[in-house]
């Protein structure tokens, strides 16, 4: 295990969510929110010293000979050091309430003259400039010098460096909201990042606290969605395309020739490409529908990495508009779906794209599960809302078909692709409804999408190994294989997937004796495990969808916190880094 | 009405007869069981109906599958329960007796490979029995364990001072770990400390595998004991057992029990004492899934239910009268789901699974975590149905994995105190369909739909 290598690569890590630390830093510049502004940049440095820190960590300055550096020399502690110093310092220091900005401010206006506000603004702005041409530097610090390059980095550097890359991301997304007006402690911080990271969009800030947030912490908050979202895509398709995933692989005849032919950049640039391409697709559709541009990226955001975080504390209810829960469901179903039939018909057009869509037999199961729920539940609805008071509790006369059919394909899809976007209060729905509504989440969106779950093609294989199972009871002796769109599958995949299932209970069978052990009533613990391992957001009772995760226990809201990261790192990739066995040379 | 139970008995024995001819192999063994089950469940429904004791038919089938299957969820609210004639509160419990030794002999003599290869590699004794006599010989020594040890616990009965009638009815639905009793009030009702203990060590004996049994008679009593500590199943099964008590007894003494929080019927928990007699009888009915009932843990503190809900679903161990996924297999999972991040470390390594010294092999195993990923789906597609006819997801998934498991109560509106006299009709023949498919674990009933199971 070449431990230098996984510091230097989590050192980049830092500075990478450095820069993106900056943007809202920007957004809190257009909006003249200064105390956001500081927040940000406060974060921002302190992320970028200590990544700073870990990528020099054995550099030796520049008189040194190539060839001694790369001999496992010494770290160079210095560094490291001053950038530790500087961390706490950014950390602990009592600036940061933007009233320190604004005294600067007044100094310099009255230097040179300028109106307040106007040197008010030009001092952010070179802070932020400064900011990004030092992280910059550094981040492509390696590359240049390629002191370490691409030697000695195999699959364990690889995993350490993806699970640790999630918990510091979530350490590091929360401070600024530590940092900022909205002022929460690290507890509900970490939570509030890792939900924003890991795209599940649980919140621990009730209605009112969203709705009064700064708009760059607001941006901030549905930003880490869209991070974490193409992280995981570029994870779980480009670093790990064999072992527990090659059945993507295998699956996407596409992909798999595409993999021998170009390199593993080629096809994380396409992904990116595929990405914001989709991203700008929405936002042009949100803005014809009438939302401003800042809207339009929040909820693009929350929809194609799957999140549900909103600006508003009613969510997509809030508009108050068919046509934008229109156009937020039809991108929330395509987020669900594998992101390498977009990579294809970005390179080689729409019909070889959605050729392999359709060829895909998980696609098909997964649109198939939408639109039958969507039947059921809009017949359930419709049945239910013509008959008793269901007008009771606010919710909408569902005795009409096409109110029943809206909100029924809002909340189904939403749902199934884990992204927990609200329309309706499901909550309220009849019993059979919700219960259907916790198996869709149960069983998720599309393998190589951002869509959390235990993916549609885990349930294909699982149903096929149990049906020959019965054969094989049956019969002994004889040799079945299950096969995957016509391709026979490894016996070691199929119990692999099969294991991963008995992984997901036992975990979430952990974790929901664990939240009842502190009180919490059973329904409201195993729908928030549900929620939180499947990367869904919203789940039943206390932690239904007009409700938030704020009222838990410190204890259980880190507990959700680890869930997130487990079910969205498909657990390997964390318990590992607990395995001594793992760190060893 | 008892002839008709004679008859259903005789239909049983006939099973067992034919069992041994010619041409009668695995699939036949199979279609046989499923059917026979069925059957005799169905059967068994006709005594109550045709006397008029259960009129309506839903409710009568579902206590004769709960009897057959050994489940001991009952329809009969507490006054009906108090009040029925000695002639049905047999009938009831007997049901309970020969379901126990059907299944015993079908999973230890029937399909002792396959499916069940994991228990036979554990006993090295049955593993050399491939004869005819011997197969013989192995089923009458396990009557013979099973009717002995039932003799013996009425006798331990009847020196605490119980009546032979009631002993029997206790003896024959703890010895098939089933849950029916003549009072609504359960074992609760005697109030008397020896009898609980009696009844807790019987379960207990019962949730053993029945080849052990079979090896002591056979081989010697040292040589069973010695392959009974050898055996990882046993040691976890008592180790769950120790642990979940002790877990359990402290937390109700902390938190005190009856101090006026939960209402009347708790007594009060600050007694360690107490708190140990109910836990460990609550924790020995459950683990082995016969569900009698001496406390209403539905209203102990949250962390002891669901402790209690996990127990259930673990169950006992495999080749015993007990219910649940059984405690082999879960041991098989753990390791496979351990093994699991060692593989995805190291994906080429080779890492076989051990199992009492035998390596496991690799399609074994994905059969046993298959069949646990199937038993926990079966328990969710229950609370599924269940919710269709209107049920709350408590209730629904707890009265689900009771029948599956064959355990009896579950929480909330099927909790200890409570029936299933409310659930509507459709509610009862989903919960008698989880208490077959669970009984015969899954295959013998559902290969009977498979087409190419009846092929020539």
């Amino acid at each position: 295990m070449n431990h230098h290598a996984v510091l230097h690569l989590i050192g980049q890590v830092f500075l990478l969510l450095a820069i993106f630390l900056l943007v809202p830093t920007g957004v809190a510049l257009g909006y003249n929110e200064h105390h956001a502004f500081t927040a940000c940049l406060r974060a921002a440095l302190i992320s970028g010293f200590l990544g700073y820190g870990l990528v020099h960590l054995k550099s030796r300055g520049k008189g040194v000979e190539k060839r001694k550096a790369s001999l496992g020399t010494r770290p160079n502690l210095l560094r490291l050091g001053a950038s530790l110093v500087a961390v706490l310092f950014l950390f602990l220091s009592p600036l940061g309430d933007g009233e320190d900005l604004v005294q600067l401010a007044h100094h310099v206006s009255w230097l040179s003259n300028l109106h307040i506000d106007h040197s008010l603004l030009a001092i952010e702005f070179l802070l932020l400039v400064g900011g990004a041409l030092f992280f910059f530097r550094e981040i492509r610090y390696d590359y240049k010098r390629g002191e370490l390059g691409q030697k000695e980095f195999y699959r364990r550097e690889g995993l350490a460096v993806v699970g640790l890359s999630w918990l510091v991301a979530g350490l590091i997304g929360a401070l600024p909201f530590v940092f900022s007006d909205a002022r929460l402690g690290m507890t509900d911080a970490f939570f509030e990042a890792v939900s924003g990271f890991t795209t599940t969009g649980s919140t621990i800030l009730s209605g009112e606290a969203i709705d009064a947030l700064d708009r760059s912490i607001t941006f901030w908050r549905s930003f880490t969605h869209w991070l974490g979202g193409i992280g995981i895509v570029l994870v779980f398709v480009v670093l790990f395309p064999s072992g527990g995933r090659s059945l993507f692989r295998s699956e996407v005849p596409g992909v798999s020739r595409e993999a021998v032919r170009s390199r593993v950049r080629d096809s994380a640039m396409g992904l990116m490409r595929a990405y914001i391409f989709l991203t700008g697709l929405q936002v042009a559709c949100y803005m014809v529908a009438g939302l401003d541009l800042f809207e339009a990226l929040v909820h693009s955001f929350g929809t194609l990495a799957t999140g549900g975080f909103s600006s508003h504390s009613e969510s997509i209810a809030y508009f108050r508009s068919p046509v934008v829960e229109g156009i937020t469901t039809l991108f929330m179903f395509l987020a669900g779906i594998n992101f390498a039939v977009y990579d294809s018909a970005l390179r080689h057009g729409a019909k070889r794209g959605f050729g392999l869509a359709w060829r895909s037999s998980e696609v098909r199961l997964y649109s198939g599960i939408i639109l039958g729920s969507i039947t059921v539940i809009t017949l359930v609805l419709w049945f239910w809302g013509g008959s008793n008071g269901a007008s009771a509790s606010g919710l909408p006369d569902y005795s009409r078909i096409s109110s029943a059919l809206r909100d029924s394909s809002f909340v189904v899809v939403s749902v199934q692709t884990s992204t927990g976007y609200g329309t309706a209060d499901f909550d309220q729905w009849p019993q059979f409804v919700r219960v259907l509504l916790m198996g869709l989440a149960f069983v998720g969106a599309c393998a190589g999408s951002t869509g959390g779950g235990l993916k549609v093609v885990r349930f294909m294989v699982l149903a096929k190994a149990s049906l020959r199972s019965f054969q094989l009871f049956a019969r002994p002796r004889a040799r079945f294989f299950v096969r995957m769109n016509g391709h026979p599958l490894d016996e070691e995949m199929v119990s692999g997937i099969v294991g991963y299932f008995g992984m997901w209970f036992l975990v979430a069978g952990a974790a929901t004796l664990a939240l009842t052990a502190m009180n919490i009533e059973p329904v409201t613990a195993a729908t928030s495990v549900l929620a939180t391992l499947n990367n869904i957001g919203p789940g039943l009772n206390m932690v239904g969808p007009t409700q938030n995760f704020g009222w838990m226990p410190e204890a259980g809201k880190l507990l959700s916190s680890v869930l997130m990261i487990l079910g969205r790192l498909e657990f390997y990739a964390v318990v590992v880094l607990f395995l001594p066995r793992f760190w060893r040379i | 009405m008892f002839l008709i139970g004679l008859i259903a008995e005789l239909r049983r024995d006939l099973r067992e007869a034919g069992a041994h001819g010619k041409q009668f192999y695995r699939r036949e063994g199979l279609a046989t069981v499923g059917l026979a089950w069925v059957l005799i469940g169905l059967g068994g429904a006709l005594p109550f109906l045709l006397s008029g004791t259960i009129p309506n038919l839903p409710d009568a089938i579902f206590e004769s599958f709960s009897g057959f299957t050994t489940t001991g969820a009952t329809i009969l609210p507490a006054e009906r329960l108090d009040a029925l004639a000695h002639a049905f509160g047999f009938w009831r419990a007997f049901s309970h007796w020969v379901g126990g030794i059907g299944i015993v002999l079908v999973f230890v003599i029937l399909f002792p490979a396959g499916g069940r290869s994991l228990f036979r590699s554990e006993v090295p004794g049955i593993d050399r029995e491939a004869s005819y006599q011997r197969v013989r010989d192995s089923a009458w020594a396990l009557v013979r364990v099973y009717v002995g040890l039932t003799v013996i616990e009425v006798v331990c009965y009847s020196i605490a001072g119980i009546s032979i009638y009631e002993g029997v009815i206790h003896a024959f639905s703890t010895m098939a770990t089933g849950g029916f009793s003549s009072h609504s009030k359960s074992i609760g009702y005697f109030d008397s400390t020896p009898v609980e203990f009696i009844t807790m060590l019987f379960m207990f004996l019962a949730g053993i595998n029945f080849a052990y049994y079979d090896t002591a008679l056979r081989l010697g009593p040292r040589r069973g004991i010695r392959t009974l500590m050898r055996s990882s199943e046993l040691r976890l099964y008592v180790g769950m057992l120790a642990g979940s008590i002790l877990v359990i007894t402290v937390g109700l003494w902390f938190w005190g029990g009856g101090n006026g929080a939960v209402g009347v019927d708790l007594p009060d928990y600050s007694q360690a004492g107490r708190a140990l007699r109910d836990v460990s009888f609550t924790v020995v009915s459950v683990q082995t899934c016969t569900g009698y009932v001496t406390a209403d843990f539905d209203r102990w503190p949250e962390f002891a239910r669901v402790i209690l809900m996990i127990l259930a679903f673990v169950g006992a161990c495999a080749g015993s009268t007990g219910g649940g996924l059984k405690v082999v297999r879960l041991i098989v999972i753990v390791k496979a789901s351990l093994r699991s991040f060692s593989q995805f470390a190291r994906p080429r390594a080779r890492l076989p699974l051990r199992l009492d010294g035998n390596v496991l092999d690799e399609s074994l195993i994905s059969t046993v975590i298959g069949y646990g990923v199937m038993w926990m789906m079966a328990c969710i597609l229950g609370t599924f149905l269940l919710a269709c006819v209107g049920i709350d997801p408590v209730t629904g998934l707890t009265a689900s994995l009771s029948c599956l498991n064959n355990f009896g109560p579950g929480l909330h509106l099927v909790g200890p105190s409570l029936d299933y006299s409310w659930m509507p009709g459709a509610g009862k023949l989903i919960c008698v369909s989880l208490m077959v498919v669970g009984r015969l674990e899954f295959y013998a009933l559902v290969v009977l739909f498979l087409p190419r199971f009846w092929r020539a």
